[in-house]
């Protein structure tokens, strides 16, 4: 049976959303969640960005890209927190994250790396150590750098 | 000494200074000084509550305080702000988007515990509540705690009910499916017929929380 908008308003409206429950509505609410993240709402499009995660879909990396380029910060974050749970993240989105004006989705992306290695990266946060205007950021980059290959 | 504000005697509607003179048998005309004193009045049990910000919420912080006390005052329970404080700084930048893992009572990360390690002027059994700009995963508050250490996180898109919700969790309160009660399990959002009830049960779980103490 498809899956409707009202099931997937269902779980995040929820002020404490179960996700695990509600990645079971599975691909069919990928839709719903992209048309979530483009809206008007950051608290509703950051669940929708982070549902779609969870949902083991080819599409799912559609609607963490669309987060990634949201105006609003919570929303941006969502994404960096989602690419934890991708099971093949693409390298694009994680260096569009990495490169986050904003020092909180840079933290983020970086401890989705430390939770979930993608390789290719090790370069790209070495230089991140070393140039992060953040000194926060240089130190958690160090430290992630050495488990990267 | 508390202001008039965060002692939280005044609830909801205005009343005559009159009414208010009666309700805690106290003369008229009122002191102010007395009235904010007066022990047990208007009610006898108190919930105390630290306000730590990291960043503001979008609904102002004052509307989810009376959005609150009107719901906690028909348990007769006063919710007071014993003192408020803004974390600002390095430390609290990387703390302000919070990793809550699950959201699970009884289960923290280490960054909830490195936030819950701010606990300036909270004395025993008192409530800190920290507003943050984000939670990871995204949720719009989160009662879990360490041990010893009661306390919610409120995000900055929470809702007017959020902060009322999650101390009620706080105070052993949990969620229910009727929109008709603040501890709706659906969203606060969908609250209808505002102010969200309480029902008899949950108001005795309050009461007999260490959390709630004589005023």
């Amino acid at each position: 049976m498809p899956v409707t908008m009202e099931q997937v308003r269902a779980h995040l409206d929820r002020d404490e959303p179960d996700y695990p429950a509600a990645a079971q509505l599975g691909a069919d609410a990928i839709p719903h969640l992209m048309q979530l993240v483009q809206g008007s709402d950051p608290m509703l499009a950051s669940k929708a960005a982070y549902l779609a995660s969870l949902i083991q879909s080819d599409r799912s990396n559609a609607v963490l890209e669309q987060a990634a380029r949201s105006s609003h910060n919570e929303v941006r974050i969502a994404a960096a927190a989602g690419v934890r749970n991708l099971k093949q993240a693409p390298v694009p989105l994680i260096d569009t994250l990495l490169k986050d004006l904003d020092v909180g989705v840079r933290k983020v992306i970086l401890r989705s790396l430390e939770v979930q290695p993608v390789k290719g990266l090790k370069a790209k946060v070495q230089e991140i150590a070393q140039k992060d205007s953040d000194a926060f950021i240089r130190n958690l980059a160090k430290q992630i750098a050495n488990r990267l290959q | 000494m508390l202001s008039l504000r965060d002692s939280g005697k005044v609830v909801g509607r205005l009343v005559s200074i009159r009414q208010l003179a009666r309700q805690c048998n106290l003369p008229f005309p009122l002191s102010l000084r007395q009235f904010i004193r007066a022990p047990g009045c208007p009610f006898p049990q108190c919930t105390r509550l630290h306000i730590k910000v990291l960043t503001n919420s979008n609904i102002p912080i004052e509307t989810m305080l009376n959005d609150m006390r009107e719901v906690y005052s028909t348990a007769g329970i006063r919710v007071e702000v014993v003192s408020r404080e803004i974390l600002t700084g390095p430390n609290f930048t990387f703390l302000n988007d919070l990793d809550v893992g699950a959201c699970t009572m009884g289960s923290t990360t280490a960054e909830q515990y490195q936030l819950y390690e701010n606990r300036n002027f909270v004395g025993a059994n008192e409530v800190v509540v920290y507003f943050v700009r984000s939670t990871v995963p995204p949720f719009n508050g989160c009662a879990a705690f360490p041990a010893g250490r009661p306390g919610a996180v409120v995000a900055q898109g929470a809702t007017q009910w959020t902060l009322g919700h999650e101390v009620g969790h706080v105070l052993g309160l949990v969620r229910v499916d009727d929109n008709n009660r603040l501890m709706t399990g659906n969203g606060t959002a969908k609250i209808t017929k505002p102010p969200p009830d309480l029902v008899a049960s949950e108001v005795s779980t309050m009461l007999g929380s260490n959390l709630t103490v004589p005023c």
